[in-house]
């Protein structure tokens, strides 16, 4: 898994690219705890090019989910794929955060 | 399975590394199979689920083992079956996650089982102390 980060305003976007699985998911979970440990817990993770997660990347964004508005922010994702947005359903995440067309709109949600 | 058209296997070490191998299989073997999108996905996942389970959990104090996996399949069905040598699982009893839970209190226990009984059309466990375990899933092509 490739993870790209860019900064805007206090909004801290990942961007993540590949595969999510028990193999590739603690890459992603060191990447929102580093940020989360720096302070930045408005976060927006970008799914576009996320092919595919099993229930390991539902627990990243879960855990990532729960640090994030602890510590005052959020974590709100965008570009969810269809099969990932199939495991997200399934395990009832879609009810519990925001997900948005692309990673614009998500980013703009932190201003509205 | 009554008969079987067409059988394809892989066998790696029961270690996280092997999951790319994984799903580079179960990739090859579902376009083998000419299955649909959403059929291949349910597979892959599912034997990404139990295989990551048997690696997470079914060697613990043990020295990692093997997983095999036979992926078959004739018109009506595929079927893949995941054998290993480790401990055995209470594979039915697994605990079901609350799903409807606020986001402060959700756990992320049981997921992972969950989710095979979801995509599955069936599924057989069975453990035996000479042979090992096995995992057998099921998924009738006729109702995707």
């Amino acid at each position: 898994m490739k993870i790209r980060m860019k900064q805007y305003n206090d909004v801290t976007i990942l961007f993540a690219a590949g595969t999510l699985d028990a193999l590739t998911a603690p890459a992603l979970t060191k990447a929102f705890e580093e940020q989360i440990a720096a302070g930045h817990a408005r976060l927006v993770a970008d799914l576009k090019k996320v092919d595919y997660t099993s229930s390991a990347g539902v627990r990243v964004l879960i855990r990532a989910l729960q640090a994030s508005r602890r510590h005052g922010g959020d974590l709100r994702l965008s570009a969810v794929q269809p099969h990932v947005n199939t495991v997200l359903e399934l395990t009832g995440v879609t009810t519990i955060l925001k997900i948005y067309p692309n990673v614009v709109a998500a980013t703009a949600s932190y201003f509205n | 399975m009554t008969t079987i058209d067409n059988q394809l296997q892989l066998t790696r070490a029961a270690r996280l590394e092997s999951l790319t191998d994984i799903h580079a299989f179960m990739g090859r073997a579902s376009r083998q199979a000419n299955l649909s999108g959403e059929v291949a996905f349910a597979l892959r996942l599912s034997v990404d689920e139990i295989c990551t389970n048997i690696m997470t959990h079914g060697y613990n104090g043990k020295e990692p083992g093997w997983i095999q996996i036979i992926f078959q399949w004739n018109a009506q069905q595929v079927q893949v079956v995941i054998r290993d040598n480790g401990h055995s699982f209470a594979f039915h009893k697994t605990a079901q996650p609350q799903l409807h839970d606020s986001w402060d209190k959700r756990r992320v226990g049981g997921l992972g089982i969950f989710l095979v009984k979801k995509m599955m059309d069936e599924i057989a466990y069975h453990s035996d102390p000479l042979t090992g375990n096995s995992v057998t899933m099921t998924k009738w092509l006729n109702s995707s």
